[in-house]
């Protein structure tokens, strides 16, 4: 077992790698009563097409979002509602463009809700029958999330700036692809990613580090022969540069997708992010002088939003606001976004504000579970010294990260009533 | 009673400091309350615009503000909620300086000659008319809002909080900074501080004697109405309200809590197992209850096809509930996740801060009583509550059927 500690926020994070490669992260707080434990799939909605030894294999969208509903069955009946129910733990799943998430929380019977959660995902249980009773459930949430005007402009927006990437398609997938699916597509999925060399867990909160590893240890994940994700290749060039959609809505609403490629970026993504963060944050966000003059114009109300999403070799910023005028506003972002000026001020009260986010974050089992979560999904380690990281933080390389990104690559929806 | 209240902790890094103002629930006056929420934290005296002032939350290592208006049944609340880091986690002087600065927010407001800085008055409008536009946008809000106006047109639950686009118009500078007045001069206030601050920080809000006046709403039964209305949506909203009327505080408390549990909170409930996972009738439904308004509220997102069918089966489930027809297994299991929640509110200070509000508010017992008195509810505690539950409105926002 290492044990890593994040430097002046006062977490430690212990890591322990069990035999088959399941790799377990253990961050104990012994000042609260809960624990919260994930277990992280690197598989997400992106990952349509792989190859498992020479077989070509292709999933209808959505796939990963269904089988995450479908873990849930339980050939002896017993489904983990049922489960954790009756031990008064809380549980769920979620899907993302690139990973699933199985997880539990509270604050008794962690030992027996562990082995459990090991359990289920060990065991998937689809047949015809269980499968076709989903798809009415998933229908109405995918019908749920149509009727989310935010949600349906940022998914556009995505899906004119890229070509073929697939995180252009929706996380569930359309009623008519999750129709097609059946229970093969979703074990072909399960026996090529569900394995524990591609996966982790990662528990915070108050329950016992000695028992997790033994509990872990006996995890019934089997190793897979290899597998490949064939991602397919992108080009620069946004897909559609402009389209105006109808909404059910009452104020018109805009998203700009500003197109990055980060092919030769490796883990400098990390600090990479935290620049571009920085300058959207002093052009547009809610102490910038652009959101003052829009005010003053009385041309926006509310904040602008913006937003980082990584796909392979792209990354999307996303910039999202509500006008009456779009087209004004969006040439006044544009605007701002190009003409670069370095703002030490600014540039230290990012810091500031970044350095109180890493403080507040060893608080909440959550967001410390969610972020040692997200950290070693992108950096696949723990990084002790982030916080003392920032302090290096320099307007040199914060210069030479703004100008490099090209930032009339971008595609623009409006949504109107 | 003292209206100053510290909780004091030494666990988390951030104080929060809640601060209430107190008003009879007054459906003229909710708009401008709502108004008077966004002017406040948008500039003062010392910060005129909102780009200074919000700079000034950032020297603060990221000071953390919000407002906004609730209703607990016949009161009013208008809250100020700031969060900042402690000294000892961000420098010496923080806590202080971060006190100070809700002090020049709340007591020191942009204003001239008796009325609000017209141009931050225009914006605050600005920002309240486009709020309440976009509540139309949220078909969840909206129809549970219909549901509640159909229900009952006079009861505070049926308030829209944003306020409304015609109350807004006779809104001016002047009369703005009237109510302000009468806000901070009349009021019930009281603060609720979490962390490690002390009550002489507080000193500008010490109020004596002051009144409370009671809260909870009852609303007539009568005989169930069905209303439905026509949007464009892709799924339909059903939102069901029952009468709750004549609960004792155990009732309240306890055994409403183990009733909606068993109902339609828990994956194992009634309407998720029933409705949900056997007739996949849709993804989402739910039991909840306001008792400040001695309501209980069912919301499902389904099919308009299904409207009869999914109304049918809900009803099923409450009958099933009076009849006691659920186990004794399914009692205990709900407990431990009420214990278990109970326990979560304890290492939340949010929650933490919520629990001393409710047991000003509404003498609700704070979470050490609860956890023992959660495991004294009784199989017949809950029919008996189920007995009190009768359906008033049917609501649906019908969409495409599909």
């Amino acid at each position: 077992m290492k044990k890593y500690t994040y430097k002046n926020i006062g977490v430690d994070v212990y890591k322990h790698t069990c035999k088959n490669g399941l790799e377990v992260y253990m961050s104990p707080n012994k000042r609260v009563k809960s624990f919260y434990a994930s277990l992280c799939i690197r598989y997400g909605s992106n990952d349509i097409v792989f190859k498992v030894d020479d077989e070509l294999i292709e999933v209808p969208k959505g796939s990963a979002h269904f089988l995450e509903h479908k873990m849930f069955e339980q050939e002896d009946g017993i489904t983990p509602f049922d489960f954790y129910s009756e031990l008064g733990v809380d549980c769920n799943a979620s899907t993302s463009y690139d990973r699933t998430s199985y997880i539990f929380f509270g604050s008794k019977n962690y030992t027996k809700s562990l082995k459990f959660l090991l359990d289920y995902v060990a065991s998937p249980y689809f047949t015809l029958e269980n499968v076709e009773k989903e798809k009415g459930i998933i229908k109405q949430e995918i019908l749920m999330y149509e009727d989310e005007p935010g949600g349906k402009l940022f998914n556009r927006s995505l899906f004119n700036t890229y070509s073929k990437n697939n995180i252009r398609y929706l996380i569930g997938g359309k009623v008519s692809d999750i129709m097609k699916i059946t229970k093969e597509d979703l074990y072909n999925i399960y026996n090529a990613f569900y394995e524990p060399e591609n996966m982790y867990l990662v528990v915070t909160g108050n329950f016992d580090m000695k028992k997790t590893i033994e509990i872990a240890e006996k995890n019934k994940f089997k190793k897979k022969s290899k597998v490949s994700v064939i991602y397919p290749e992108e080009k620069l060039e946004v897909s559609k540069k402009y389209e105006e959609i109808k909404g059910n809505i009452v104020i018109p609403k805009f998203a700009i997708n500003i197109k990055v490629n980060i092919k030769d970026l490796k883990d400098e993504i990390v600090e990479y992010k935290k620049y571009l963060s920085f300058y959207l944050e002093t052009v547009l966000g809610p102490t910038s002088l652009l959101k003052e003059k829009l005010l003053n114009k009385h041309l926006i109300t509310s904040d602008l939003s913006y937003e980082l999403i990584r796909s392979h070799d792209y990354m999307s910023i996303i910039i999202m606001g509500e006008t009456e005028k779009p087209e004004e506003v969006i040439k006044e972002i544009m605007k701002a976004l190009k003409k670069f000026k370095f703002d030490l001020k600014e540039f230290n009260l990012n810091k500031k504000t970044l350095k109180s986010y890493y403080m507040d974050l060893s608080d909440n089992i959550f967001s410390i579970n969610s972020f040692v979560t997200n950290q070693i999904f992108v950096r696949k380690e723990i990084v002790e010294n982030m916080y003392l990281n920032v302090d290096k933080l320099n307007k040199k390389e914060y210069n030479r990260v703004i100008s490099s990104v090209d930032f009339d690559n971008y595609s623009v929806v409006i949504m109107r009533k | 009673m003292n209206n100053i209240h510290i909780i004091n902790d030494k666990i988390y890094k951030k104080n929060i400091i809640k601060i209430n103002f107190e008003r009879k629930a007054n459906r003229d006056e909710v708009t401008r309350l709502n108004m008077l929420a966004h002017i406040l934290l948008n500039s003062s005296k010392k910060y005129e615009t909102p780009r200074k002032l919000l700079r000034e939350t950032k020297e603060l290592y990221d000071l953390g503000m919000s407002s906004y208006a609730t209703n607990y049944g016949k009161i009013t609340v208008l809250t100020f909620r700031f969060t900042f880091l402690r000294d000892e986690y961000s420098e010496k002087g923080n806590s202080l300086r971060s006190i100070d600065f809700i002090k020049e927010l709340l007591f020191n407001p942009n204003a001239q000659n008796g009325k609000f800085n017209l141009k931050v008055f225009k914006q605050a409008r600005d920002e309240v008319i486009d709020e309440i536009k976009a509540e139309a946008e949220n078909k969840g809000a909206y129809s549970r809002r219909r549901m509640l106006e159909e229900m009952d047109k006079e009861s505070p639950a049926s308030i829209n909080m944003s306020g409304d686009l015609k109350e807004l118009k006779k809104i001016t500078a002047k009369n703005l900074y009237e109510l302000y007045l009468d806000v901070i001069k009349n009021s019930v206030i009281d603060v609720f501080s979490f962390g490690n601050t002390k009550e002489s920080y507080f000193a500008f809000l010490k109020r004596k004697n002051q009144k409370r006046s009671s809260v909870t709403y009852e609303s007539k039964e009568r005989e169930t109405k069905t209303v439905i209305e026509k949007d464009d949506i892709n799924q339909s909203k059903l939102v069901l309200g029952f009468n709750l009327n004549g609960l004792k505080k155990e009732e309240e408390m306890y055994h409403l809590q183990v009733y909606l549990y068993l109902l339609g909170q828990g994956p194992n409930s009634k309407l998720f197992t029933e409705v949900r996972e056997k007739e996949s009738l849709c993804y989402n439904i739910s039991a909840s209850a306001k008792v400040v308004y001695s309501l209980m509220i069912i919301t499902a997102g389904i099919d308009a096809s299904k409207f009869k069918k999914t109304v049918s089966l809900i009803e099923e489930q409450v009958q099933k509930m009076k009849k006691g027809d659920f186990k004794k297994r399914d009692v205990d299991s709900a407990k431990l996740v009420i214990k278990s929640s109970y326990q979560e509110l304890l290492e939340d200070p949010y929650s933490i801060l919520r629990t001393y509000e409710s047991n000003i508010y509404l003498g609700y017992d704070l979470v050490k009583k609860r956890l023992k008195k959660i495991d004294e509810v009784k199989m017949e505690d809950i029919v008996e509550v189920a007995k009190k539950v009768k359906l008033n409105t049917i609501y649906l926002l019908e969409g495409k059927k599909k």
